[in-house]
């Protein structure tokens, strides 16, 4: 699952007094099971990025390819579908339905695709296993612990088996072990062959043995490889 | 095995009831509120239909022909003799000439109907016609007698007494005996009666002695009553000669106005309730917009969203409806549409018992869901669309 | 149990209770089947034309034989402009 971004720009309110650059002249190449750290200060334009690789917005300029679909071309339905099927992403925020349960939460993706209830919990089951949280499954969102929430993100992220896997300031919100112990889900994962991609400005995950990359980002531009 | 499409659907209304029950306080305030709405816009046209159906079960046997007499565009009495007019009408079988008033009881301000009945006499068959007794009848100058409905005996509070007395016009006092009494199984057409001897109507209204309201025309083949109708007006001038047919068109008239009269109030109710789910449907909650938003961002697409406040809507609507409109029959059933009797019945003293059925016909039920279960469709779904719009990016 | 399947058997239920309004409509409608053929029988006998409805006035009581005028006759404050002497009692 190649990654690849080609003169990649975007534009915010282009045109208008209050226009913002986000990223400008983005080449960038990713391997599929490569992981990449992409580092730099608030504002930068990694969360804009992200974004563009997580199908969530489209470039303003330049050509986008994920495993050599053309994503500025795509329409919003299709590219909904990429999404779906490619990416699993790990928000910054989070975003967990606070009224949902842990189930309800990691099952959501698979709603609009048919599935019998009986095969959606048993895949998001599966997941809150492996993740040490299955134990919290019927518990409202709202009443878990900073590390429980992103782990419940992170399996939301995996249910549908994305080849690749996008996380936004994942350790943000964590404490060194919670953050550590994420770290080590990725490394999981990473050795199943799939793609990481996380910003960050935690020294902790640029440093960290998973990632085989770091690039930096500064005023919407790439610098050069770390 | 169940096709992936229904799958689907009921997957994203699994999530949607689960997302009305977590606001179900809001979400059930709405339900009651159109089940109100759609009550009042049931029982109204149940109603009618029940009172449709008693009146076309009983309309059948009116009279093949009546006819009256008009001056200067007014109702005035006919002397009998016309009856002679009609002799050479071929196709006529019989020909009853009757008194027809009301009188008005300023004691209690109730209207009574008054028949005065050519064939009111010893022979009087009372068998069938639910006619509680009707022994003797008399036909005197002093006292005459008289059969009454049941409303009419509770108004003249007669209790166990059989004589009373009328004022004529010269207010000078007619009495009457009762002889019989309409049952109340009877009274949808009998409670405001007072049926007696044609010549006593006379004597109670100073009318002279030749002298009718109607004449009860039967006509042998009923395929040539608008013919003989024709041939009626024809022979005496300045007639008024309603069939059969104008005549079943009864109460259709004025409780078609009332109920719709009733239903345009309503309506301005119900374009309410349409104006504040479109409101609600139109503004989205930062929460509401971040769900969309993670929703979009997990993989729903735009179609998966917008099918989502669907089934929300057909959840709220459906609920609305089967209560709104099962209520209305519970409302009409077996509590004889009680809240809508005054607006029905008018201002009148008399009251008889109702007894209405309600029945079930296409086309309201096709009204009552074209206006409420459609424009609450219209007011939820089309401003949906606008948030299922929602950018993912922009809230996650 | 799925929230969708709890909504189809609630569903279920209310056409169950109202299809046993409809049979409860056809029995009432059944035991008043006397009664009615007795009243068609008095409709037959007395030449009546309308149902006892209503009898604050002739042209409401008597709605099938009046004639349009009816209601400017009988009452003159009845303000007829449209037939709210239906509704509303004439002023006095």
């Amino acid at each position: 699952m190649k990654i690849s971004l080609d003169n990649v720009e975007k534009w915010y309110n282009r045109g208008e007094s209050n226009a913002v650059h986000a990223l400008s002249q983005i080449n960038l190449k990713i391997d599929g099971g490569e992981s990449v750290c992409i580092e730099g200060p608030s504002g930068s334009g990694k969360s804009t990025l992200l974004s563009i690789l997580g199908c969530l917005i489209t470039p303003t300029s330049g050509v986008a390819l994920i495993d050599g679909k053309p994503l500025s071309r795509l329409p919003d339905r299709f590219l909904t579908l990429h999404r779906r099927q490619t990416i699993g992403f790990i928000f910054q925020q989070f975003n967990i339905i606070p009224e949902l349960s842990v189930l309800s939460n990691v099952t959501l993706p698979l709603l609009p695709l048919g599935l019998a209830p009986s095969e959606r919990q048993k895949r998001a089951e599966e997941l809150l296993e492996k993740l040490s949280i299955a134990h919290r499954k019927q518990f409202l969102a709202a009443k878990l612990s900073g590390g429980e929430m992103q782990r419940t993100a992170i399996a939301r992220a995996l249910i549908n088996d994305p080849p690749i896997i996008l996380a936004d300031e994942p350790t943000a919100h964590l404490d060194t072990k919670l953050s550590l112990d994420f770290m080590e889900v990725m490394m999981e994962l990473k050795m199943t062959g799939k793609t990481i991609i996380i910003t960050s400005h935690d020294p902790l995950v640029s440093g960290h043995q998973l990632v085989d990359r770091c690039l930096r980002m500064r005023d919407g531009m790439l610098e050069k490889r770390i | 095995m169940v096709p992936l499409f229904l799958r689907r659907q009921q997957n994203i209304l699994d999530y949607a009831l689960s997302s009305l029950w977590r606001s179900r306080f809001k979400n059930l305030g709405i339900v009651i509120v159109f089940s109100f709405v759609i009550f009042m816009v049931a029982s109204f046209r149940l109603v009618v239909s029940g009172l449709d159906r008693a009146t076309q079960e009983l309309m059948d046997s009116v009279p093949d022909i009546i006819v009256q007499q008009m001056a200067a565009g007014r109702q005035i009495p006919l002397d009998d003799a016309v009856m002679h007019d009609l002799d050479s009408i071929f196709g006529i079988a019989s020909i009853y000439p009757r008194v027809w008033g009301y009188y008005f009881d300023e004691s209690n301000g109730a209207n009574y109907t008054v028949i005065g009945d050519a064939r009111f006499d010893t022979t009087t068959e009372v068998a069938g016609l639910g006619i509680e007794y009707g022994t003797e009848i008399i036909r005197s100058d002093n006292i005459s007698s008289v059969i009454i409905g049941q409303a009419v005996k509770t108004h003249l509070m007669l209790g166990e007494r059989r004589t009373f007395s009328l004022f004529r016009p010269d207010l000078s006092l007619k009495s009457f005996r009762k002889s019989g009494e309409f049952n109340h199984d009877t009274a949808l057409v009998s409670d405001d009666l007072l049926v007696m001897h044609i010549e006593a109507a006379r004597d109670l209204f100073g009318m002279r002695p030749s002298e009718v309201t109607d004449l009860l025309v039967s006509v042998t083949n009923p395929a040539e009553i608008e013919t003989i109708a024709k041939k009626i007006s024809e022979n005496i001038d300045g007639s008024r000669v309603i069939t059969k047919r104008q005549v079943t068109k009864t109460y259709r008239a004025a409780f078609g106005w009332r109920s719709g009269f009733g239903l345009a109030c309503l309506f301005g109710a119900i374009a309410a309730f349409v104006i504040l789910a479109w409101d609600k449907a139109s503004g989205l909650s930062p929460d509401q917009r971040r769900e969309v938003g993670i929703l979009k961002a997990v993989g729903w697409q735009t179609g998966d969203v917008m099918t989502l406040r669907f089934w929300e809507s057909i959840a709220v609507s459906l609920s609305a409806f089967g209560l709104g409109y099962g209520l209305a029959w519970v409302h009409i059933l077996f509590f004889d549409g009680i809240l809508y009797r005054p607006v029905l019945m008018g201002w009148s003293v008399l009251r008889p018992p109702l007894t209405l059925v309600p029945v079930l016909r296409i086309e309201d039920l096709l009204l009552i869901f074209c206006l409420s279960i459609l424009p609450y469709l219209a007011a939820t779904v089309i401003p949906a669309w606008h948030s299922a719009m929602v950018r993912p990016d922009s809230v996650v | 149990m799925r929230p969708s399947t709890l909504f189809f058997i609630i569903i279920s239920l209310g056409l169950a209770a109202h299809l046993a309004m409809q049979y409860a409509a056809g029995v009432q409608m059944h035991n008043l089947g006397a009664s009615e053929k007795q009243m068609r029988l008095l409709v037959k006998r007395f030449g009546l034309s309308d149902v006892c409805i209503a009898s604050e006035a002739r042209y409401i009581r008597h709605l099938a034989v009046s004639d349009p005028v009816s209601p400017y006759m009988d009452h003159p404050g009845a303000i007829e402009h449209f037939p709210s002497g239906s509704f509303w009692v004439p002023k006095d």
